[in-house]
């Protein structure tokens, strides 16, 4: 095995930091925002578990933008990355619009979209789930307590995201 | 003088001592010989207590670690990951001179880690990482390692990483799948000139780099047919090369892709996509041109052609028979075809060793 010179340890080292920070600059920008919005949240299991939170948004068809509209009427079936929008009142978040291109508009996440065979015929009543990407770093949450019912075994959260530039991580749950 | 370990010295003494009985060398020559080697110095007992001591600290750091990890505030998970990144390097660089062997195994630990570290770190803020950038961030950490090192376990660690990359972005096309394409170029010049034409590096180069079609062309949605004909023909490339070093292995490697890629372009399923009328005549054309190929390389490459034709009669067997005849029948009759190419196979084999020694 060759020896690494100093310098030559120096660009190996310095360019995994220097990866290990553009990874981690998302993260950065999170923790800088004071920015914070509530939108809801399930999960299958109590927040004392450390459970896996999803924020799934159902879309309707007018809510999608003209290429997903296009590709639902011509039956395609895909997973894409898309972008959701929303409008935000009293701090929460209203979905908007989805689109698959990034967008000018200030708050919006990153999602993705399951395209399946929807049969023509149902598009005016079907809604489209996106599944929303956003971290967790729960801070305070509600506990469920066990005589509680649970619709559809789901636990039903009002999740308090920190947001910026379209990343966001999940600070705080209370019961819905 | 040569360093050898203490049981090889023994050895050694042995038959040498032999050698002097039945007078093939003296006594002299035999002290000569053996001032030629010296024992290396094994592990002490002192170091192999040390050195479990130290893998048991650090099993107990990472349980500690991953137990609690869920516990952690954000700012101390990144502080552990971007920590003992540094810290294997560190002790990788500090060990290189006087324990090869050891700074070997912290460099390995130390790319291991920096894989490692990026991706818990977009899990941070992330529910769905994009394995394909993580992967591509990963192989570009790893380049200064692959070229300063020259060391062949790292290099096919770059191709793995080159590889989960190109899995990562089978999905949705992206920019990054494009950045791949230099690197695997990159990984090729790395096993040319500084690994000194490895053959395992060879093989991983072909395997990225099938990989990598295949990812691009399902990125952007193309009928399957599109990405099965462009690696059939570097199927065929890498059977008709020109390679000095790796004339054998590569035209091994070109009929594994060549015997895959046929069997996918002989049904009519694959080739619905160009033509739904004609699909039937297109793959029943490919099946009689494979055929041709195949019996034609007989006297060329006899080996290979065996392989070619094994193909060949299993696809039509399969396709042909499995519906008229029964079952348990069907499977005796696959079974005794594939004991008979495999005596045809090594009969081959046989006769051609003969005929090069």
């Amino acid at each position: 095995m060759r020896k690494l010179t100093v310098s030559e340890w120096l660009i190996t080292v310095g360019l995994s930091i220097l990866c290990l920070l553009v990874v981690a600059f998302p993260l950065w920008q999170i923790l800088q925002s004071k920015e914070t919005f509530t939108i809801p949240a399930v999960s299958y299991q109590n927040s004392d578990e450390n459970p896996t939170i999803s924020i799934p948004v159902e879309a309707s068809f007018d809510q999608l933008d003209d290429t997903m509209q296009q590709d639902i009427t011509n039956n395609a079936h895909y997973q894409a990355k898309v972008y959701a929008i929303f409008d935000e009142l009293n701090g929460e978040l209203t979905l908007r619009r989805v689109q698959l291109t990034k967008p000018d508009e200030r708050i919006f996440l990153e999602g993705s979209f399951y395209l399946y065979n929807y049969e023509e015929d149902h598009l005016a009543k079907t809604t489209y789930p996106i599944q929303l990407n956003v971290g967790q770093a729960i801070r305070e949450a509600d506990v469920y307590e066990p005589n509680e019912t649970l619709i559809d075994y789901e636990y039903r959260w009002t999740a308090t995201l920190r947001y910026n530039n379209g990343h966001a991580l999940i600070t705080q749950l209370h019961k819905r | 003088m040569k360093k050898i370990t203490a049981s090889y010295y023994r050895q050694l003494q042995q038959e040498l001592h032999y050698l002097v009985k039945e007078r093939v060398i003296s006594e002299e020559q035999r002290e000569e010989a053996l001032q030629k080697y010296e024992i290396k110095e094994g592990l002490s007992t002192l170091s192999i207590i040390l050195a479990i001591g130290a893998i048991l600290i650090g099993l107990g750091v990472l349980i500690a670690v991953s137990t609690n990890w869920s516990h952690f505030s954000l700012l101390l998970k990144f502080s552990i990951l971007f920590v003992a990144t540094l810290t294997s390097y560190v002790v990788a660089f500090a060990l290189q001179h006087h324990f090869e062997k050891t700074a070997r195994a912290f460099y390995y630990i130390a790319a291991f880690i920096t894989g490692a570290s990026l991706y818990f770190i977009a899990s941070l803020y992330t529910n769905q990482i994009e394995t394909g950038m993580i992967a591509l961030l990963w192989a570009v950490t790893l380049i200064p390692l692959v070229l300063f090192l020259v060391d062949l376990p790292i290099t096919l660690l770059f191709a793995g990483a080159l590889f989960l990359s190109s899995i990562g972005y089978a999905a949705v096309f992206s920019f990054g799948i494009l950045l791949i394409f230099p690197l695997i170029a990159f990984l090729m010049w790395v096993n040319e000139v500084k690994l000194k034409e490895s053959k395992l590096g060879f093989i991983s180069v072909v395997a990225v780099l099938v990989t990598w079609i295949a990812a691009l062309m399902s990125s952007i949605d193309v009928p399957e047919i599109v990405p099965i004909s462009f690696i059939f023909i570097l199927g065929i490339a890498l059977f008709f090369n020109h390679f000095e070093k790796y004339f054998n292995l590569s035209r091994w490697l070109g009929t594994i892709i060549i015997s895959i890629t046929s069997l996918s372009l002989m049904g009519r399923f694959t080739w619905q996509a160009v033509s739904e009328n004609s699909a039937s005549i297109y793959s029943t054309s490919f099946t009689i041109a494979f055929a041709i190929f195949a019996f034609a390389l007989l006297k060329y490459a006899s080996l290979q052609a065996i392989v070619f034709i094994g193909i060949l009669i299993s696809r039509l067997y399969f396709d042909y028979t499995f519906d008229l005849i029964p079952q348990s029948l069907f499977f005796v009759i696959a079974g005794l075809l594939m004991i008979g190419f495999g005596y045809w196979f090594e009969r081959t084999r046989r006769n051609e060793g003969q005929t090069h020694a």
